[in-house]
This record gives C-alpha cells, sequence and structure tokens, in this order.
C-alpha cells in the first residue's frame, strides 16, 4: 500500500516517524522537482540524471508556482503512474485543501481539452481513465462545525458536477462524545460562571450542540441521490487520532455488511 | 478562561497605525475568521475604513461575515458607530485579466494575450492555483482612498511561505530560461539554436499544435514583462513596507505548530518583521504567560483534567470535557522569538456567523 503527499508538505512522513511501530505502508513525498523527475523518467523515457535536472527543475518550480496547472498535472501524472505500475494493492492520496482538489483531478480532463492528439493526449486519455474507473473513490472529510460542513456541501456538489471521479466516502472527524440528556443539563448549569471547569463544560455544550447539526447536515449531502453517501464518525481521541479513524471506518464497514446504515 | 489574552495593545497599534495588515498561517487555522475579526476592531475600536479581502474560494469570509457572498465591489458591512468596513472577495480570472490589462504594452498584445485560448484556459479551470493575484489586488486597494487600512485574508498555500515569495517567482519567471527558450525559440538565430533541444523534448511531449500554442501564449506573456516586473516589484515594496504587518496565526495542534514554525523561520530569512503571533482556538483552561525567553501556554487548570472529568456528576459530560482537557493539556506553542507579541484567542462557542460573534473574538477577559 501507498500513501502520497499530494503537497509534498512532509505532513504524512512526521505522523509516520512518531509511530514506535513501523508503517504498513509506504509513503511518497511529491515536490515539484520530485514530480518534474518522474514524469520525465516515466513519460519521456529521459535518461536526465539529477545533476541536470537540478536546474531543470527550478524552473519548472517558478512555472508551477506562476502558471496554473503545471503542478497538477506533474502530480496526478505521477499518481496515475503508480496505479498503472500495478505495485500497489492500494493507494491512498493525501489531497489538496477544498478549493483545490477539483482542479487537480480535473486536470487530466483540462490538458485533454488543450492537448487533443499527440503522446500528451495519450497520457490525458488514461489518467482520466483511472480518475473514472470505479476502482477510484474520492473521500472528504469534515469536521462537523458550521462552516466545514459548508465547505463540504460545496465540495461534494463541485466534485459530482466538475470531475470524473465519483464521491465514495464522507468521513465526518473529530466528534466529540454525545451528551445524554442528564450529562446536557449538568453542563448548562455548570456553563454558568467563570473558570476553566465553566469553560470546559460550557465548550462541551457547544460542540455537542454544533455537531449534532453538523452531522445532520453532512448526512443530508445527496441524500436524494441514487447512491447516497456513507458517512464515517470518527470519535474526537487527541490520543490516538488514526485509531479513531480506523475505528471510525471499521465501524462503518459492519453496519454495511448488516445494513444498518441503510446504504 | 474567557476573552482574548497576551499583548492585545500590541495588535491594537497595529490596528490603529498600519496601513496593511497581510494575514498568514498554515491551512485550518481560521485565518479568514481572524482577518475579519481584526477589520471589526480597526473599524470599530479605531475608527479605520478598512477593507477586508478575501480569495478564499469557499466564500468563508461572506459567511463570517453574515452576508450570502461577497463580489470584486466592496460591500459595506455594517460595524456600528465608528469607523466604516467593506469586504471583497477577489475573483482570481478577473485578477489575472485585470494584471493584464495593466501591464500589456500595447492594446493588440492585449487582446491576443485575453482571446488566447490557453490562458484562457488556464487562468478560469485553475484560478484557485495562484498567490500572486491575491496580492497584486493590494495594489488596486492601496491606491483607494476609501480605506486607510487594508487586510488581507490570504489564500491556502501548499506552503504558506510561498505566498510571500509569489511576487519575486513572477520576476524571476519573467526573468527564466524557460521563457526564454518557449520566446526565443520561434525564431531563429543564437537563442533559437541554444532553445532547439529543449523545444524537441517539449514537442515530444506535447504535439506541434498545442507547442506553438505555447509559444504563441509565453511570447504575448513575455511583452508584459516590462511593466509586469514593475508592478511586482511595486508588490513587494508594498510587502516590505514600514506600514505594512504580516499577523501569523496558529492554533496549538502540532501539524500547525510545525507549519507555524516553518512559516516564522521562512518569514524571517526573508526580513520580514512579524508583526504579531496569533494562536487560535485556546481551550477553556489554557493562557498565554508571559517569560523571559517569550510566551509560554499556562495551563490554568486548578485540576487536572481526569480529576475534574471525575467531579462531574454525568458519564458523558466527564467523557467530553477529559478530550477537551487532554487537548489542553499537550497543547503546545511554537517557536517565537521573545521580542514578537503573541495574542492568545479563545475557541470561540457559537457560531461566527455575523459581526458581533467575530467582534467578540478579540475582546480581552476579565
Amino acid at each position: 500500500m501507498l500513501a502520497v503527499d499530494a503537497l509534498g508538505t512532509g505532513d504524512l512522513d512526521r505522523l509516520v516517524a512518531g509511530w514506535s511501530d513501523p508503517a504498513p505502508f509506504e509513503t511518497l513525498r511529491l515536490t515539484t522537482g520530485e514530480a518534474l523527475d518522474q514524469y520525465l523518467r516515466i513519460y519521456l523515457r529521459l535518461p536526465i540524471g539529477p545533476r541536470r535536472l537540478g536546474p531543470l527543475a527550478r524552473i519548472f518550480d517558478y512555472v508551477s508556482a506562476a502558471a496554473p496547472g503545471v503542478r497538477e498535472i506533474l502530480v496526478i501524472g505521477k499518481i496515475g503512474w503508480e496505479v498503472r505500475s500495478a505495485a500497489w494493492d492500494e493507494i491512498v492520496v493525501d489531497g489538496p485543501a477544498t478549493g483545490h482538489v477539483v482542479e487537480l483531478l480535473d486536470a487530466p480532463r483540462t490538458m485533454a481539452e488543450l492537448v487533443p492528439s499527440g503522446p500528451l493526449a495519450e497520457q490525458t486519455g488514461w489518467l482520466r481513465a483511472i480518475l473514472a474507473s470505479p476502482a477510484t473513490g474520492v473521500t472528504v472529510v469534515s469536521s462537523p462545525d458550521e462552516l466545514s460542513v459548508s465547505e463540504t456541501g460545496e465540495l461534494v456538489d463541485r466534485l459530482v458536477a466538475d470531475t470524473e471521479t465519483d464521491v465514495e466516502l464522507l468521513v465526518a472527524n473529530r466528534l466529540p462524545p454525545t451528551l445524554e440528556p442528564a450529562g446536557l443539563r449538568e453542563a448548562a448549569d455548570r456553563a454558568v460562571g467563570d473558570g476553566p471547569m465553566a469553560g470546559l463544560a460550557a465548550l462541551a455544550l457547544d460542540r455537542h450542540r454544533v455537531t449534532e447539526t453538523g452531522l445532520e447536515r453532512l448526512r443530508a449531502i445527496r441524500a436524494g441521490a441514487e447512491a447516497p453517501l456513507p458517512v464515517a464518525t470518527v470519535d474526537d481521541d487527541p490520543t490516538d487520532p488514526v485509531g479513531a479513524v480506523m475505528a471510525g471506518l471499521a465501524a462503518l464497514a459492519a453496519d454495511r455488511s448488516t445494513g444498518r446504515d441503510g446504504g | 478562561m474567557t476573552g482574548a489574552s497576551g499583548d492585545l495593545a500590541a495588535l491594537d497599534d497595529i490596528l490603529a497605525g498600519q496601513r496593511v495588515v497581510v494575514v498568514v498561517g498554515p491551512g485550518g487555522v481560521g485565518k479568514t475568521t481572524t482577518a475579519a475579526a481584526l477589520a471589526i476592531r480597526a473599524a470599530r475600536h479605531h475608527g479605520r475604513r478598512v477593507v477586508v479581502v478575501t480569495v478564499d474560494p469557499a466564500r468563508r469570509l461572506a459567511e463570517a461575515l453574515g452576508m450570502a457572498r461577497l463580489v470584486e465591489e466592496p460591500i459595506l458591512v455594517p460595524v456600528g458607530e465608528q469607523g466604516r468596513l467593506w469586504a471583497v472577495m477577489i475573483d482570481m480570472a478577473r485578477g489575472w485579466d485585470r494584471v493584464v490589462e495593466a501591464t500589456a504594452p500595447d492594446d493588440r498584445t492585449r487582446r491576443r494575450l485575453l482571446d488566447n485560448g490557453l490562458y484562457r484556459t488556464l487562468t478560469r479551470r485553475f484560478i484557485q492555483s495562484h498567490d500572486y493575484i491575491a496580492l497584486d489586488h493590494l495594489l488596486t486597494l492601496d491606491g483607494d482612498d476609501r480605506h486607510d487600512l487594508v487586510v488581507i485574508d490570504t489564500p491556502p498555500s501548499r506552503h504558506a511561505i510561498d505566498l510571500i515569495d509569489a511576487p519575486g517567482r513572477m520576476i524571476e519567471f519573467f526573468d527564466s530560461r524557460l521563457l526564454r527558450w518557449l520566446t526565443v525559440g520561434a525564431g531563429s538565430g543564437i537563442g533559437g539554436a541554444a532553445a532547439r533541444p529543449f523545444l524537441a523534448v517539449a514537442e515530444r511531449l506535447l504535439g506541434d499544435r498545442f507547442l506553438g500554442q505555447i509559444v504563441e501564449f509565453f511570447t504575448l506573456f513575455a511583452r508584459l514583462r516590462p511593466n509586469f516586473v514593475k508592478r511586482s516589484r511595486l508588490v513587494e515594496a508594498r510587502l516590505d513596507a514600514p506600514d505594512t504587518s504580516y499577523v501569523a496565526v496558529t492554533t496549538t495542534e502540532p501539524p500547525v505548530v510545525a507549519g507555524t514554525e516553518e512559516l516564522l523561520v521562512g518569514l524571517r530569512e526573508r526580513r520580514r518583521a512579524i508583526g504579531l503571533v496569533l494562536v487560535n482556538r485556546l481551550l477553556p483552561g489554557l493562557g498565554l504567560e508571559r517569560a523571559p525567553t517569550g510566551w509560554n501556554l499556562d495551563l490554568d487548570l486548578d485540576l487536572d483534567g481526569r480529576t475534574g472529568a471525575r467531579s462531574v456528576e454525568d458519564a458523558s459530560l466527564a467523557a467530553a470535557i477529559e478530550v477537551l482537557a487532554v487537548r489542553a493539556r499537550a497543547a503546545d506553542l511554537p517557536g517565537v522569538p521573545a521580542e514578537t507579541p503573541v495574542v492568545g484567542v479563545p475557541v470561540a462557542i457559537g457560531d461566527l456567523t455575523d459581526v458581533g460573534a467575530l467582534a467578540r473574538l478579540l475582546e480581552p477577559g476579565p
């Protein structure tokens, strides 16, 4: 299994470095230079060594910062090649932020319109096929707060309208423990006054309210579609956030196998 | 702890005296909300005529200001008796057109570039991926007499420092070998001969027809060079000016702290003075404490999280408080130089979708 850091931020490597056991997957950090290096080797079969690539990578670094779309093509091209290599059972891509992901997924289609024939057109053809394949899907992760949920709704609409890749799953992340009615009453009582305990109680109460509304809105996203989106719920666990995601996904899988999620 | 803490006087100095405030920081820290709160405070408390600018594609600023959407023409936001506040959202495609219009040497170049298919596709399909346009808009707003303070909310960046480098990168791009190869390659002579190997590779990848379009696009684009470079230098000068301040927004989440430290180092390397670090979403119990070496987080819980949670009768509330307390205890601050002012802003309770709620974020605690 391969996990790709599509932005090249190093966050994925930092996360894995903090684990006591080795990660059960490989990681790939895609900087612009590496993406270009791979692109030239893979697609052009150019025998360009790192020393010769250095200045060219720097030029492309300017271009990718200056000319919109260049980095998107390099990144999606490298990921597509990894898919094609059949070296991995599964590839998980840590994608860009909300405002950028549609451009990344739509880059091959845009290139296909610009380049109707030639080797690049052929490459964009199979990249589009990979992105449109049922084996490829987008998982959208959202916290339950109001602005994040609004962004998630907009993003899902744009992904459906503007890309050829299916949205497969919503992950409602960092959900606080649900307050029972007695807990709600106690939180409301304790929230009155000053001091850290009152602040914590007020925050717990607010998070409960925000989460209930947010989850309801997340579940309503494309609820009327032919295939409604499953929503995995992930507990807020500051000591083991990755474990919490795994538990949330396992719970969803179990629900789906028993038909309890209605999907 | 309720209310903002730390060096609020330094924050007010910036809001009262500066001409431009650039809000920077890693993704997901609340830059947009912070920019709106800063702008509201500048108008309400200091009587400034403020314009707050966002390029955020998800229109979060509009929501935070309680408006359905923002447009390019500044919209007046009611903030009360003192000061005025306008809000603007930059249309990135229009932003590029505006730069072309401002820098093209003649009408013919301007028309051909704006009509060029490649230009239109790139600027309209990949509209969010450009940091430069956000900063270029500063020049337009800076020259508008209606405002005496511009607060700019910066776009999500691969690395936050990319934004600061954007004008310099544009200048480098105009001077780059690639642009020379693409533009002189279309001609003949010594320059054309040098570019031939590069163009042969490009043709192999792109096909001759598309390469022709690219060469035409870059040939036209290169004609913008004198005015574009001049404009980029003006943007750089604006970013460097003593009446421009950077407010770095961060949280106490570990990946954000790492990203913020990278940003602070990058700003120092570029000799850009950080006016203020704003630590956002501090949990109850966390306050800022000035130490001889800088600012520390002071855990103001007179109980540890477990004991506190146990003192709560209901198990579900105990679990909810436990999560918050664990997060508070694990919190860390980015390495901020001792001389840099720091302000802590508590996590908001309730919706931040109106001006009043945004204003309260920066109100000092008791």
